[in-house]
């Protein structure tokens, strides 16, 4: 029998996604965001999160899917890994699950137009949801930002 | 962690008592007679010593205790302070600090200290047999407080009612106010019975003419155990010996003291006899000691080890006790030092007999350091976390943007009483912003007491003489600017040493005095800091500067004709430029002042140069008063907010939209008859908006001697602001050096200026 990990469910449309919830801080409504000039089209900019500067990602950019409206169910997911303190655009964010480690499996190739690479696996829940787990590390890499902005530079 | 937490604290003050002794080596290098200076000097390596033992560090209290040891016989004056033993000294220094810093990188501080120590015990064995005589005339009258007739008759009779005890009391060495201490213990002990014999004498000790030991005849009720725990109670005691005294000690002592009287006038000379002197009276009172139980102290080494045992934790001194018994107890001179060493308030006394004139200014002396200490006591610190500043300094910038809407909110409410509680936290609020920002402030102080050893290596190695001069020591800059301005000042200050200041016979030659002067300076003036290192040394070469630029290609010829002289002087700030003919050790290897400009410039800061050639050189490094809060412009720009660095900003001005000229498919204006580059704030920054005025707001930067305008679409105000970084995730974006919190709670992107000059 694996342990129990916990993590924060959330959606970005029509799947539903989890992170650890050791990385998560906190998870705020949307807020207004400044802009940051000569960054990534998927970062939004920074927001002020109790007198410290944070920037901000929608993750539906990130992983290259096309951008929706924001709503009132909007979150911003804020999470520190590796020194790096970001806030996540979700569209939604729902509650803390235990999943037994025995229940995650290796994500297949794709996942709802997202590189497996971002992936640290699939759990299947008992009423027949599939949850994909994000590998946080790899959403914020930052070597690929760099190859992304020169991308966009020579474009 | 709690083992990390002392570890901390251990550098920490380590680092401080290395600092310390460095300094004052270097003073007494200068004043080699000054025994005040040795005094300090042997505190702070005793601390040190102590410390080190305590963290188990054995390299470095092994070390520390073999310079003590110098440092014991030049504070009683047994050697001369030569230059062969300074040398030894600083070499000590020297490998302590490495031995710290590699502790301080998580090692084990363990280093080969075999061959200063030896050097250090050589200088200690020669000298202690020319020492040797002297040392046994001078030899001790006594060990124990001897009584007179009248004082043993007291105790005699209270011996039928009372208890009589003999205490010894141990004063922490580190302690700063040992009369304040011995004050503590005999107060304490006179509300629980008589003292009727303290040693040294209540003379003594009020011209502060005390050393660690305290010795007591006591008459009282109370017994042993309550008479320890209180006086244990008091601080900086570090242990207590308490002896009961019976009607058998009581005579062998007053015997002894007659006859150790005596023998010390009849046979000064023999070293053995006072020997055993010192230790009879204690050895005799052996039998009472199995009485009192715990203890049965003198039987020569072991009870310090005993009272060792005894002694609260965390006493920093103990080690030391134990090793010196440990150390030496067979060989006669040391043993004979020992004793000395422990009371030294006799020998005092002893100097009083043997020299009045020099007695006279002893005790003067003597009490003058005392009251410096007495003042850097009073002068009370903690040390706190930076981490936890920066923590406060968030916060409080929070409740500086609440503040401000709290403001916008009671002028709409209009309630009187609201409007004034507000007004008050806005008062208080300020008040506070002032004492945070000054929290983070520290002397350069830190910074520069580096230097003058640093300068003094540097100079023997270059065979120059140089005098360093500081000033302005006191100068307080934000933490963070201290943190990084060492290594840019070091550069500087080696590079005036080594190219600056001429040797020796070439200064004479120019009709210059030998000894090179060079000047650090620290300044306050607006809201910046200005620090000078100026020396009286050869001066800039222009020509040989501009032939060198030319040869390494870094100007061009047709540049080289219109250079002012200040441009010429900045080149010497180009990568890869380097005046040296010749390469050394400490500079002219091309790198160096490059970084240093670098550095500096990263730091909101800019250095100038004044040079005359044949008079000397005067770098000026201009830097921000603080990092955390700047003064700054407020711009808006389409919707955006932007905030411009006050520094940066010449002035700001209207423009008519035709005065703006196309040269070389470059917007240029025309400003002070000068043709200066225009930009587009909308542009830098690809903010959307389609405003285009006729006229425009400009603001004009500058960076150095070059100027250029911005057009914005508003002027909104000055403000200052705190600077927030963006954090790990987003960096190195272009010509944004950071964030700030507005009012409203909006984040405001800071403008790097100096980005946009390219």
């Amino acid at each position: 029998m694996g342990e129990d990990l916990k993590f924060i469910m959330f959606s970005l449309g029509h799947e539903s996604y989890g992170v650890d919830v050791d990385h998560v801080n906190t998870i705020e409504r949307m807020m207004p965001i400044t802009r940051v000039p000569k960054t990534p089209d998927f970062v939004k900019g920074v927001i002020n999160i109790r007198g410290s500067v944070i920037p901000v990602i929608d993750l539906r950019g990130r992983f290259g899917l096309e951008e929706t409206e924001y709503t009132e169910q909007t979150r911003i997911i804020i999470i520190t890994i590796n020194d790096i303190e970001v806030g996540l655009i979700v569209a939604e964010a729902n509650d803390v699950f235990d999943i037994n480690s025995d229940l995650i499996e290796p994500a297949p190739e794709l996942v709802g137009g997202i590189e497996a690479k971002y992936l640290q696996g699939i759990a299947r829940l008992d009423d027949q949801r599939v949850l994909v787990l994000l590998n946080l590390t790899e959403v914020l890499n930052k070597n690929e930002i760099v190859q992304l902005e020169e991308f966009e530079v020579t474009k | 962690m709690s083992s990390d937490q002392y570890l901390n604290m251990f550098i920490d003050e380590a680092k401080e008592h290395l600092q310390h002794l460095n300094d004052n080596v270097m003073k007494l290098e200068n004043a080699p007679d000054n025994l005040e200076l040795v005094q300090e000097i042997f505190r702070s390596a005793h601390t040190l010593k102590g410390m080190s033992a305590t963290m188990g560090y054995d390299d470095l209290s092994s070390l520390t205790h073999e310079m003590e040891n110098v440092l014991d016989l030049v504070r009683n004056r047994k050697i001369q302070m030569s230059t062969f033993i300074f040398d030894v000294l600083f070499n000590s220094l020297d490998i302590l600090e490495m031995m710290l810093s590699d502790i301080f990188e998580g090692g084990t501080g363990k280093a080969d200290v075999t061959d200063i120590v030896s050097a250090l015990h050589m200088i200690v064995v020669k000298n202690i047999e020319e020492a040797h005589n002297i040392e046994i005339n001078q030899g001790t009258e006594n060990t124990a407080a001897e009584l007179d007739e009248h004082q043993y008759s007291v105790l005699q009779r209270s011996l039928e009612s009372k208890q009589v005890f003999y205490i010894k009391i141990n004063i922490d060495e580190g302690c700063l106010l040992k009369v304040a201490r011995v004050f503590m213990v005999t107060s304490t002990l006179e509300r629980n019975g008589e003292i009727v014999k303290i040693t040294p004498s209540t003379d003594d000790i009020e011209q502060e003419l005390i050393n660690n030991e305290l010795l007591l005849y006591f008459i009282s009720d109370v017994d042993e155990k309550t008479l320890k725990h209180e006086i244990l109670n008091i601080s900086e005691i570090n242990s207590i010996q308490i002896d009961v005294v019976d009607h058998h000690f009581l005579e062998e002592h007053f015997v002894d003291m007659q006859q150790n009287k005596t023998e010390n006038e009849e046979k000064m000379n023999e070293p053995k006899k006072q020997k055993k002197l010192e230790k009879q009276p204690e050895s005799h009172s052996e039998p009472e000691k199995q009485q009192v139980s715990e203890k049965q102290p003198e039987k020569h080494s072991e009870p310090e080890k005993q009272q060792v045992s005894e002694k609260q934790p965390g006493s920093h001194f103990e080690p030391e006790k134990q090793k010196q018994p440990e150390k030496h107890p067979e060989k006669q001179h040391v043993s004979q030092k020992q004793p000395e060493k422990h009371s030294q308030p006799k020998k005092e006394r002893e100097f009083k007999k043997k020299n009045e004139t020099e007695n006279k200014l002893k005790p003067k002396k003597q009490r003058v350091p005392d009251k410096k200490s007495v003042k850097t006591s009073s002068n009370r610190t903690i040390r706190v976390d930076i981490d936890k500043l920066d923590t406060l300094m968030n916060l409080f910038s929070e409740l500086l943007i609440d503040r401000v809407r709290l403001d916008v909110l009671s002028s709409e409410i209009d309630r009187i009483d609201l409007t004034e509680t507000v007004e008050h936290m806005s008062r208080v609020s300020g008040d506070i912003q002032n004492i945070v920002l000054n929290l983070r402030m520290m002397p350069v102080e830190s910074v520069f007491n580096r230097f003058p050893r640093m300068v003094r290596d540097l100079a023997k190695s270059l065979n120059k003489e140089v005098e360093l001069m500081i000033s302005g020591a006191d100068t307080e800059l934000d933490r963070n600017v201290i943190d990084e301005i060492g290594d840019p000042l070091v550069h500087l200050l080696r590079n005036a040493l080594d190219h600056g200041i001429e040797t020796p016979e070439e200064r004479i030659k120019s009709g210059k005095s030998e000894k090179g002067i060079l000047y650090l300076s620290a300044y306050h003036s607006g809201n910046q800091v200005f620090i000078e290192i100026e020396e009286d040394g050869r001066g800039i070469d222009k020509e040989k500067v501009t032939n060198i630029a030319l040869k390494k290609e870094i100007i061009s010829k047709d540049e080289s004709q219109t250079m002012t002289e200040e441009q010429i002087h900045q080149l010497i700030f180009s990568p890869g430029f380097s005046t040296a003919d010749k390469v050394s050790d400490i500079s002219g290897r091309g790198v160096g002042l490059d970084v240093v400009k670098t550095k500096i410039n990263s730091l909101g800061g800019q250095i100038h140069i004044d040079s005359k050639i044949g008079e000397g050189t005067k770098f000026s490094v201009q830097l921000p008063l603080t990092l955390s809060i700047i003064p700054a412009m407020l711009v808006r720009q389409g919707e955006e907010k932007y905030a411009i660095p006050l520094t940066s900003i010449l002035e700001t001005d209207i423009l008519q939209k035709q005065d703006i000229k196309i040269v070389h498919n470059i917007n240029m204006i025309e400003y002070r008859e000068k043709l200066i580059p225009i930009l587009f704030f909308k542009n830098i920054y690809d903010i959307p908006g389609s405003y285009d005025p006729a006229e425009y707001n400009i603001v004009i930067l500058q960076k150095g001697d070059e100027k250029l305008a911005v057009v914005v679409d508003e002027f909104i105000g000055q403000q200052e602001i705190v600077l927030k970084s963006l954090g790990n995730y987003l960096t190195n974006i272009f010509a944004i050096s950071g964030a700030t919190i507005l009012g409203d709670g909006q984040v405001a992107l800071i403008v790097d200026p100096n980005a946009l000059f390219k």
